[in-house]
């Protein structure tokens, strides 16, 4: 173990490999900060590149992309409130207020050093439970992974700010939307003879729409209505190194539960990372001794949201290279550019390869460490975003989103999904409607459809899901998270009165 | 120069958007004069995709411009399908697919099929494998039928639904003398999830390739039933083709590359010329034939014609057991 590992250090520490992970991660930052330009993106963009490459040179280079690309996603979602991926909205939660309140330098700075800390937790747990995670996430057959999906669903109420009947509409309404397009026996559903819905919608477009122009709209009305008024926030972008060392100190607890979390979930095929994030977010507000600051910018948010989704770049690994299924689109490709050098991911690549498996390690570590270091010189001068006036941001944000939308598939209706979802998500904004739901149900709608009915083709027994300990689990633990959420808001709502009644 | 240090000067010229400079002979009639896109009406990373971005690279120096692949995906590979369909034959927009065209008109999901297209070059075919988890009862391709007899309704088989293995199926069925009636399809959204069922042994038999199933096969996890081919195949020299278990059936995934209709007859020549020269590349022959668990197979013009309209013959035929609307 310790001398293959020591091998691929020495391979990886060689200065040409080491440079290729550099611009890897300045790559995937890029990718990952711009609005709907997305780790995958960024991934693609690279791929075509390692075809030239020897193995670990290839493997380090979209290593460092992938490291890059999931901590990238931390500064747009705390400089413009708009998460750049589906993983990263509850990064906004408490990052966006926070920067709002005029430190958006710590805001980043605890994003990017949860980050740091997500990813070597999840290393740890890739390199020595790898296996074992891997032939236990084999017990996730459908069922399993149907009761876990309904238990993501019921998360909604906690993270639906208090609108609990609209929320629940929301997720509804996002389930929906996922019914568009062919089915999985390719029969085509809701298409209105509109041959581009056949595909249905793709997640990015519709929920870089609504996040997008419900956040840039609001800053416009904002913007009319302090046309008069100065700046009223005295914006501070230094990055206040000793502020953020203590708030990391503070959060110990909930680094480790949510880089455990995210390495875990992340780990599983097809579930990964948008519900370890949500689950993780949701946990750290449950464990939390003031739930009712969550959402107002405190650090507890932005760590469990950025610990959780940069964990899943480990967990992403666990059943790529240990069993060889990809379990996403970024997972795809890393797989293909391993297949394009001869090697097979599996459970073979351990004695055939230790080296590159190594390699990959050694990169995910070294990357982690580039990353913060980038970041930290980067941080600078992307807090200088928030001195830049609205009338400037709004369009050219709104441009870079238009072409991250045509880019994910070279698919000129997509930007007309970014569009029409945008104006759908401004009026659900303007009736206060939370818009995180119906982000739930659009990225959990098909994987529930297809899992639920795969049960059903496998064993048509409705009892399986009550039958088998694992899914009964979930399906436990959903009902207990709504009892939960369902108390907690009561007892929120009750310290209002109380407050209310003190002050009179 | 070591070989790391040609790497990063490759990888800093290339990120500085340096253009590829090819040695190349004159083409006729000034074509091609710009970059070809390639649509790959699939995702990234997949092995289509991979064979299509390995062999279009060697074809790139023959041509003496860029061919710059990009993945079209979605609505079961036909929004690509479509884009290339409708775009303006120049030459300048290609296709690169496989059987899935003709599948996709036969499962009533586009109302086109090879005939909408001008095909250019069959290039590589993917020979298919029948596959079972080692731990299961059969052993062989012949002893399925049995075991389909003893437990009727029970055999679970994999597919991708209206996708190259949902037609292996209904083809093997047929060949094998199995009734439809007797067996489950269960249909999953790609390989990946087909391996991680075979290993929990929720399902009974999948169809894999070398790509896909290899690694499987060498660790004993899966073991393969058959080989679909008219002789056995290097990767998999112990293991008996369908025909030598009385099984009449060879099944493969062709992949090839196609223009939009009305395209000029010289541009396909001069396309066709460039695959077929790229082909004749050893190392590129056997990265295609080790890594890919294919064989290449070039056929050009008229018996590339030929080839589809067997092809789709034989789908079709498949086609009429198929109930596509459950």
């Amino acid at each position: 173990m310790a001398d293959f590992f020591l091998q691929a250090l020495a391979q990886v520490g060689s200065p040409s490999v080491l440079g290729l992970i550099v611009i890897g991660v300045l790559f995937g930052i890029i990718g990952g900060s711009i609005p709907g330009f997305t780790v995958t993106m960024a991934i693609l963009v690279v791929f075509p590149f390692t075809f030239a490459m020897d193995p670990v040179s290839g493997v380090s280079l979209m290593v460092g992309v992938f490291v890059g690309g999931y901590s990238g996603g931390i500064v747009s979602g705390v400089m413009l409130g708009i998460p750049g991926t589906p993983s990263s909205i509850t990064t906004v939660y408490d990052g966006y207020p926070m920067a709002q309140k005029g430190e958006p330098g710590r805001a980043l700075g605890i994003g990017v050093a949860a980050s740091f800390l997500g990813t070597l937790i999840s290393v740890a747990v890739l390199v020595f439970f790898g296996p074992l995670i891997a032939s236990f996430s084999m017990n996730f057959r459908p069922w399993e992974i149907t009761a876990l999906i309904v238990f993501a669903l019921t998360l909604v109420a906690g993270l639906s700010s208090g609108a609990m009947l609209k929320g629940l509409l929301a997720a509804a309404l996002g389930l929906l939307i996922t019914t568009v397009g062919y089915d999985r026996n390719s029969n085509l559903r809701f298409d209105f003879s509109v041959p581009a819905l056949g595909s249905g919608f793709e997640i990015l477009p519709v929920m870089i729409g609504i996040f997008a122009f419900s956040q840039l709209m609001g800053n416009l009305e904002k913007l009319r209505d302090e046309q008069d008024k100065a700046k009223g926030v005295d914006t501070n972008v230094a990055i206040p190194y000793a502020t953020i060392l203590r708030d990391m100190a503070s959060q110990k607890l909930n680094t480790v539960r949510s880089s455990l979390i995210g390495s875990l979930v992340g780990a599983l095929p097809g579930t990964g990372g948008t519900v370890a994030n949500f689950i993780s977010y949701d946990q750290a507000k449950k464990f939390s001794r003031h739930p009712e600051r969550f959402g107002k910018g405190i650090p507890d948010g932005i760590v469990a949201s950025e610990a959780s989704n940069s964990a899943v770049a480990g967990g992403a690994f666990v059943p790529t290279l240990a069993l060889g299924i990809p379990g996403d689109l970024p997972m795809a490709i890393m797989m293909g550019v391993l297949i394009l050098h001869g090697i097979t991911p599996g459970p073979l690549m351990f004695e055939q390869n230790p080296i590159l498996v190594g390699a990959i390690y050694a990169s995910l570590l070294i990357g982690a460490v580039i990353m913060v270091l980038c970041q930290l010189l980067l941080v600078r001068w992307f807090a200088k975003i928030s001195l830049i006036p609205q009338e400037i941001l709004i369009p050219v944000v709104l441009m870079l989103c238009a072409v991250g939308a045509y880019a994910l598939n070279n698919n000129l209706f997509d930007i007309w999904v970014l569009f029409i979802f945008g104006v759908v998500g401004y009026l659900l904004w303007k009736a206060e409607v939370p818009l995180t739901p119906l982000i739930l149900g659009v990225v959990l709608g098909d994987n529930l459809e297809r899992q639920l009915f795969r049960a059903l083709e496998l064993d048509s027994n409705w009892m399986a899901f009550l039958t088998r300990p694992l899914s009964a689990l979930f399906l436990a633990l959903a009902v207990a998270s709504v009892i939960f959420s369902l108390y907690q808001n009561h007892k929120i709502q009750r310290t209002h009165l109380k407050a209310r009644r003190d002050d009179a | 120069m070591t070989r790391s240090t040609l790497t990063m000067a490759t990888a800093v010229a290339a990120i500085g958007l340096a253009s590829s400079i090819a040695c190349s002979q004159p083409a006729q009639a000034d074509y091609p004069e710009q970059d070809i896109r390639l649509i790959i009406p699939f995702g990234p990373g997949g092995a289509t995709d991979i064979i299509f971005r390995l062999i279009s690279q060697q074809a790139e120096q023959h041509l003496g411009q860029t061919i710059v692949p990009v993945n079209m995906a979605g609505a079961g590979a036909t929004l690509g399908s479509r884009n290339v369909k409708e775009a303006r034959p120049d030459g300048y927009t290609l296709l690169g697919s496989h059987d899935s065209i003709a599948l996709s008109q036969l499962a009533g999901m586009v109302d086109y099929s090879y005939d909408a297209f001008e095909p250019v070059a069959l290039l590589t075919q993917t020979i298919n494998i029948p596959a079972a988890h080692s731990d299961h009862p059969v052993q062989s391709a012949d002893e399925i039928a049995d075991y389909v007899r003893e437990n009727p309704g029970q055999v679970r088989f994999s597919m991708i639904p209206s996708s190259t293995d949902h037609f292996f199926w209904v083809q093997f069925f047929d060949a094998a003398g199995i009734d439809m009636a007797d067996v489950r399809l269960v249909g999953y959204p790609d390989t990946g999830e087909q391996v991680s069922a075979l290993m929990a042994q929720e399902i009974d038999f999948a169809m894999f390739n070398l790509p896909s199933g290899g690694a499987f096969f060498e660790n004993g996890t899966f073991r393969p039933l058959g080989v679909a081919h008219e002789e056995r195949i290097d990767g998999l020299p112990d293991v008996p083709t369908l025909r030598e278990q009385d099984i009449e059936l060879d099944h493969s995934t062709s992949r090839g590359i196609f223009a939009p209709k009305g395209t000029p007859q010289e541009y396909l020549d001069t396309l066709a010329d460039a695959y077929g020269q790229a082909l004749e590349n050893e190392a590129l022959q056997s990265r295609i034939e080790n890594e890919f668990g294919s064989v290449v197979r070039f056929l050009a013009g008229e018996e590339y014609l030929e080839f589809l309209d067997e092809n789709e013959s034989a789908l079709s035929a498949a086609a009429e057991n198929i109930d596509f609307q459950n």
